[in-house]
């Protein structure tokens, strides 16, 4: 009895001490396994804060309809493109506010902005800001002086009815500025940093099914032109990674698999994904449609983070991931709803350091997220991988492991090091369960030789032995044979 | 060596068929001898080595997904495409002049299955050795296995049917359509079916309800 007593209250206890470890955030961390199962993940990213433009400064009121969030390379200034109050509010990590642009001084006038809907500010300080309703875009100087401005192109190409709404804006390495404008289809405009329209950059595929192709075969020339044109989807964002590469995201309605391009400086798409069976289209596994939070994941904001990695923000179901170099989903978090850590309409993401912001328009403020320690050991094992620093990257694997049980990568990388080493045969086990087969396969091949080293011998001699035998006994018989054959004559 | 007399008595026409097709098949039907549980036994060595396979083929192969192993359901699946095939073939035979019986057609599908019975296995635990570049052997095995059988299915139903090699081809384009035409007919019947049950629960429920 007292034994029975002693087991329920141990049990008792163990359910309430294991209750505090499950993570207390509103949202589901998770990843794909090698097949493209839902495996469940603990939580990379926790919210720490969430502010609103009057816990920056009083004074500043409400943000309304804000839809870009940027931070300065250099200087380490977040801004928030507030479009609705046609305002950039610029202010530090410890939310105080450090200026706010609404006006500048053009050929000796007052001007102003209207619905701007991105900033860009590159390394020397220069602020590039996409007034979308005054068709420019505005470069401004470290100290807020108006320097140029980029207007409509005079292309011949561009249809009269044609206005200039640039959206987004980017500054290459080169000096190249980069624009999305509205209703443009061949790409993003290029112009050279005296603001000469250049040409386009970058192109997405169309996506026309079978289908759809097949019926334009049997229609008349005159049916096809009143029919609607393919055309290609508009690029959503774009970001510029440490190689100087561009990363931009687009819509497409299937969610197929061009959803985020890596764009070299010639245009082309080199972005890589070493997964055969899960894409770089975030959700796998969808309710395809019938309400809310329904449809395969649209990426509207793309951030690149250090070491190759960038993250992408899902408008459908609001939620963050997080990719490597190499195309492998690390992690998710956050999420449509009202809890604390989750959005009501996410507009934009940014990062500052190793954090994460979101921008919610729907309630006019940024969540504010930190990894856990979890987020930071799968940063560290990235970055330490990247670097190509394989002996740091399978010290935070060894821990990883410990913590996610279902982290492939982590197997992988754990692996890999052993082979590496020359532990075969232990190496085969860590790479079957991080699934790498291209490296299983070498593993397993070393391995082969080496117990074929060890057994050829044996079975040679035990072979060559036992043919001598059978036909040392085949001539017996057969002189055996002879004689009595020669005794019956 | 007598063991040995006897397995080829007993499992001697499924391996002459291997070597002399017609005269195995003519031999099947013709002679009568051939055996329907030995027919049976063989699709049913087809269906356990179709599930080593997709057990025990290594991962380097063909990366199966454990969790999604279900060796009912192959079973399943391959006696429903046996027998919905048989039922298809027969059912267009017997109206083009094809002589066979529907015991026949079984028979000579299943006698030809001998190429996968001695390929499936030998290809699973061969992959078991191979590495990442060397799998092609292992599909050649398998794919040579399945040419072999779709040869010998193919010569077994011209033998059984007494046809022509053309007619024995379009039989086998009807035998597709008519095949298609069952299981719309099926998937229909299942529908109407489960909506016949879902109106008879409503009532049952609305009584229970007002009761």
């Amino acid at each position: 009895m007292k034994r029975i007593l002693a087991i329920s209250l141990f049990l008792l206890a163990a359910v309430i001490l294991a209750v505090p470890v499950a993570a207390d955030t509103p949202y589901q961390g998770y990843t794909y396994d090698y097949w493209g199962r839902l495996v469940p993940a603990p939580a990379a990213y926790v919210p720490v804060r969430t502010f609103v433009a009057s816990d920056i400064c009083p004074t500043l009121g409400e943000f309304n309809e804000p839809s870009d969030i940027h931070v300065a390379p250099c200087e380490t200034i977040i801004y928030i493109v507030d479009r609705g109050n046609n305002r950039i509010i610029g202010f530090d990590n410890q939310l105080n506010l450090i200026r706010v642009i609404d006006a500048f001084t053009r050929d000796g006038e007052a001007d102003s902005f209207s619905n701007p809907n991105s900033i860009f500010v590159t390394p020397s300080g220069h602020k590039y800001i996409a007034d979308t309703n005054n068709h420019r875009i505005v470069v401004l100087d470290g100290n807020g002086n108006f320097l140029r401005q980029i207007t409509e192109p005079d292309v011949e190409e561009l249809e009269d009815d044609f206005a200039f709404l640039p959206e987004q804006v980017l500054v290459g390495r080169s000096g190249r500025v980069l624009v999305i404008v509205q209703r443009v289809y061949e790409g993003m405009m290029m112009f050279s940093p005296e603001g000469d329209f250049l040409g386009y950059f970058g192109s997405i595929p169309v996506n026309a099914s079978p289908l759809e192709l097949l019926w334009r075969n049997f229609q008349t020339r005159e049916q096809r032109a009143i029919q609607a044109r393919i055309i290609p989807t508009e690029f959503q964002s774009m970001a510029l990674d440490s190689y100087g590469f561009v990363l931009t995201t687009n819509i497409q309605p299937w969610g197929t698999n061009d959803q985020v391009m890596r764009l070299n400086p010639r245009g082309g798409n080199v972005i890589e994904n070493f997964n055969d069976n899960v894409g770089i289209d975030g959700d796998q596994w969808f309710r395809p449609a019938g309400g809310w939070l329904t449809g395969p994941s649209q990426f509207i904001d793309i951030i690149a983070r250090p070491y190759g990695k960038f993250s992408t923000l899902d408008s459908t179901r609001g939620r963050v991931y997080t990719y490597d170099a190499e195309g492998n989903l690390l992690y998710v978090f956050s999420g449509i709803g009202t809890l604390h850590g989750m959005t009501n309409r996410p507009v934009a993401i940014e990062m500052l350091g190793e954090n994460i912001m979101i921008l919610d328009a729907g309630r006019g403020r940024v969540v504010y997220f930190e990894p856990t320690e979890y987020g930071r050991l799968v940063n560290s094992a990235i970055a330490a991988r990247h670097r190509g620093d394989e002996e740091d990257a399978v010290h935070y694997w060894r821990r990883l492991v410990s913590l996610d049980e279902n982290f492939a990568l982590a197997w992988a990388g754990i692996g890999r090091s052993m082979l590496a080493s020359g532990d075969n045969v232990a190496a085969m086990y860590y790479l079957y369960r991080g699934m790498d087969m291209q490296h299983y396969s070498i593993a397993f091949r070393r391995h082969r030789i080496d117990v074929m080293h060890e057994a050829l011998p044996a079975v040679l001699t035990v072979g060559i032995v036992l043919i001598a035998i059978v036909a040392g006994l085949r001539i017996l018989v057969k002189v055996k044979g002879y004689q009595t054959a020669e005794d019956e004559d | 060596m007598s063991a040995l007399k006897k397995i080829l008595t007993f499992y001697g026409l499924p391996l002459y068929i291997l070597i002399h097709p017609f005269d195995g098949f003519r031999a099947m039907k013709f002679e009568k001898e051939g055996r329907l549980w030995i027919a049976a036994f063989n699709f049913l060595v087809v269906c356990i080595s179709y599930s080593f396979m997709a057990q025990y083929t290594a991962s380097i192969v063909t990366p199966h997904n454990p969790l999604a192993l279900n060796s009912l359901m192959d079973f399943t699946t391959l006696t429903s495409m046996l027998v919905l095939f048989c039922v298809a073939n027969w059912s267009v035979t017997s109206l083009t002049d094809g002589e066979g019986k529907l015991k026949e057609i079984f028979m000579a599908v299943c006698y030809a299955m001998t190429p996968l019975v001695l390929t499936m296995i030998p290809a699973t635990l061969l992959s078991n050795v191979l590495a990442y570049e060397e799998t092609g052997f292992y599909f050649m095995l398998l794919s040579v296995g399945m040419a072999y059988f779709l040869f010998l299915a193919f010569i077994g139903l011209v033998t059984v049917h007494n046809y022509t090699a053309t007619k024995a081809i379009i039989t086998m384009f009807l035998t597709f359509v008519a095949l298609i035409v069952i299981v719309f007919l099926l998937t229909m019947l299942s529908t109407l079916l489960f909506q016949v049950l879902m109106f008879i629960q409503s009532v049952y429920d609305e009584i229970i309800f007002r009761g």
